[in-house]
């Protein structure tokens, strides 16, 4: 059992677990799901009306013979009907050029963007990695925005207090901790995001860059909790531009591009022919 | 379109929906919580503020009406301003906290599936419990002046007129939440009809006066009349309710709650789109 609250107590990620060898994931039981992420026709456009509706400057200027060089456009199709099944025991990287997407796919199986079409089934408790410095309160202290961010994971008060004093330690903030958030600077807000999105074990595990967190010293920490994580949760989805990251963690890699699969396969068949075309996509322009 | 996440174990949406509900019901009292500390954090006088400000505002508003109108009854008018400032700062603070309550919850809801409701209910819990820190400051003034209501029934229907004003606020904290990612020039809109909903309300203005005329249309027109009245006649009249003004919110309530249903519906989650 992968599970968090499906196997009945919690499972966390303590820093002593870190350099400890992985078990073997257990069989999921005959009773429950297994862990998997269906997508079927998928497919999001992301309004942008509100930002081109314009002003009354514009409308204004617009009785005068103004017009607008950007073309009026209300959607960007951000995921153009995508199939993809994604079952357990896989890392997922995906991979391509900024605005392919890749994110938007990440914030769909998350369930943050609505689809415009077609349908996305997860099954199995998510935890999101997409940007660890959103969501904090910043007039409450670090300690406070501890429990908020572990409730925006899901998790009850008595739960998170089992864990403040190591999420405490892992993110070693001294006594910023009891001070409001924002006396901190930006790097503290990712080190206190980190340490709590990461303490707790979720099922299907989504992370959008986030491999870099906090300065050098921190970085090494992160990193070996990141592997950790990783290695254990049921099902990871990881987007990256770093290629090499991407190589080290995944067996399974798909390349977008506009919205579009382009190639869905093992790292060794798709790394090379993305790599590839932005050989040639650089060159020709 | 759909999106389905099973936990454990596969559940009709509606299930799923109330399970989520429950899930990030912590979450929704810690916020009730930070609204709070935050109001009044670093403040010298601290929660104390959610009293003293509206009794300060009273005793300015009774002592300068009482002179001009030549009120007799001057400190039974304050606590009259009172009651009606408690309502209108539930009221106003509502509609202007909706406004800002799905814009200002961006950061949580562009990294996980978290019920709407959640941040919508935000608004009007933190709006009770400084109506409730509000309320304990009247009973200050009340004992003070020993202007205390006929012990009776009737004061069986002061914690059911919270009620009541949770019931009515709580759609208005969900509509204007919805519409107020969506029209950004809402909250400009509804600063100049929050300040003439203010002047056509009871809230100083002696209620009689309303009764009069042409304004009598108010009565039913604006909901901040009925309102009001549920909240003082048991409190500061020593009467029960109304059946005019029962009847009037209810209305209210109802035609809210169903405005809030078809907002809620037709926005759905695309509403994160515009935050």
């Amino acid at each position: 059992m992968y599970g968090t609250k499906r196997s009945g107590k919690l499972k966390v990620i303590s820093s002593s677990d870190e350099a400890a060898s992985l078990e073997p994931r257990a069989a999921p039981s005959a009773d429950k799901p297994s862990l998997a992420i269906e997508i079927t026709g998928a497919t999001l456009q992301y309004p942008i009306g509100a930002f081109v509706r314009g002003s009354l400057k514009s409308s204004l200027f617009g009785l005068l013979g103004h017009r607008e060089k950007a073309p009026q456009v209300q959607f960007v199709d951000a995921i153009t009907n995508l199939d993809l099944s994604i079952q357990a025991g896989e890392r997922v990287g995906v991979i391509g050029s900024n605005g392919s997407g890749k994110s938007t796919l990440l914030r769909a199986m998350a369930g943050v963007y609505p689809l415009r079409s077609g349908s996305i089934s997860v099954t199995g408790q998510i935890g999101t990695l997409l940007d660890i410095s959103l969501g904090f309160e910043p007039e409450s202290t670090g300690r406070e925005n501890i429990y908020y961010r572990g409730m925006v994971m899901g998790y009850s008060r008595k739960q998170i207090r089992e864990f403040e004093s190591e999420i405490v330690d892992f993110a070693s903030l001294g006594e910023f901790i009891d001070l409001p958030m924002r006396t901190y600077s930006a790097g503290m807000y990712v080190r206190l995001g980190f340490a709590v999105s990461t303490q707790f074990q979720p099922d299907v595990l989504l992370i959008d860059e986030v491999f870099g967190a906090g300065d050098a010293s921190f970085a090494e920490r992160a990193r070996a909790r990141m592997n950790r994580i990783v290695e254990t949760a049921g099902i990871v989805v990881l987007v990256s531009h770093d290629l090499g990251l991407i190589s080290s963690f995944c067996t399974r890699v798909i390349w977008m591009d506009r919205g579009r699969l382009v190639q869905d396969g093992s790292p060794e068949a798709v790394i090379p022919r993305f790599l590839e075309y932005m050989t040639s996509a650089a060159a020709s322009a | 379109m759909s999106y389905a996440n099973y936990r454990s174990r596969k559940l009709p949406g509606v299930f799923v929906y109330l399970v989520d509900l429950w899930r990030f019901s912590h979450l929704c009292g810690n916020l009730v919580g930070s609204d709070l500390r935050s109001r009044f954090r670093q403040s010298y006088l601290g929660i104390l503020w959610a009293i003293l400000q509206p009794l300060g505002f009273s005793l300015i508003i009774a002592w300068a009406w009482g002179s001009i109108f030549k009120v007799e009854a001057y400190w039974e008018f304050a606590v009259y301003v009172f009651s009606g400032m408690l309502v209108w700062e539930y009221f106003s603070n509502t509609v202007n906290g909706g406004l800002q309550g799905l814009i200002g919850a961006s950061g949580y809801l562009r990294q996980a599936r978290i019920p709407l409701l959640i941040f919508q209910v935000r608004i009007p819990l933190s709006g009770l419990v400084n109506l409730l820190f509000g309320l304990s400051g009247l009973a200050i003034l009340m004992t003070a002046l020993q202007v205390w209501p006929p012990m009776g029934l009737h004061l069986a229907l002061i914690p059911a007129s919270l009620g009541v004003l949770l019931a009515f606020l709580t759609p208005i904290a969900i509509i204007f939440s919805v519409l107020g990612a969506q029209l950004r020039d809402l909250q400009h809109i509804m600063a100049l009809v929050l300040n003439a909903l203010f002047f056509l309300s009871p809230v100083f203005i002696q209620r009689a006066v309303l009764d009069s005329g042409q304004l009598i249309i108010l009565k039913y027109a604006n909901p901040v009349v009925p309102l009001l009245d549920l909240f003082r006649d048991p409190l500061i009249h020593g009467t029960m309710w109304r059946e005019d003004s029962l009847v009037t919110v209810a209305i209210w309530t109802t035609a809210l709650w169903l405005i809030a249903a078809v907002v809620s519906a037709r926005a759905g989650r695309n509403v994160v789109f515009a935050l």
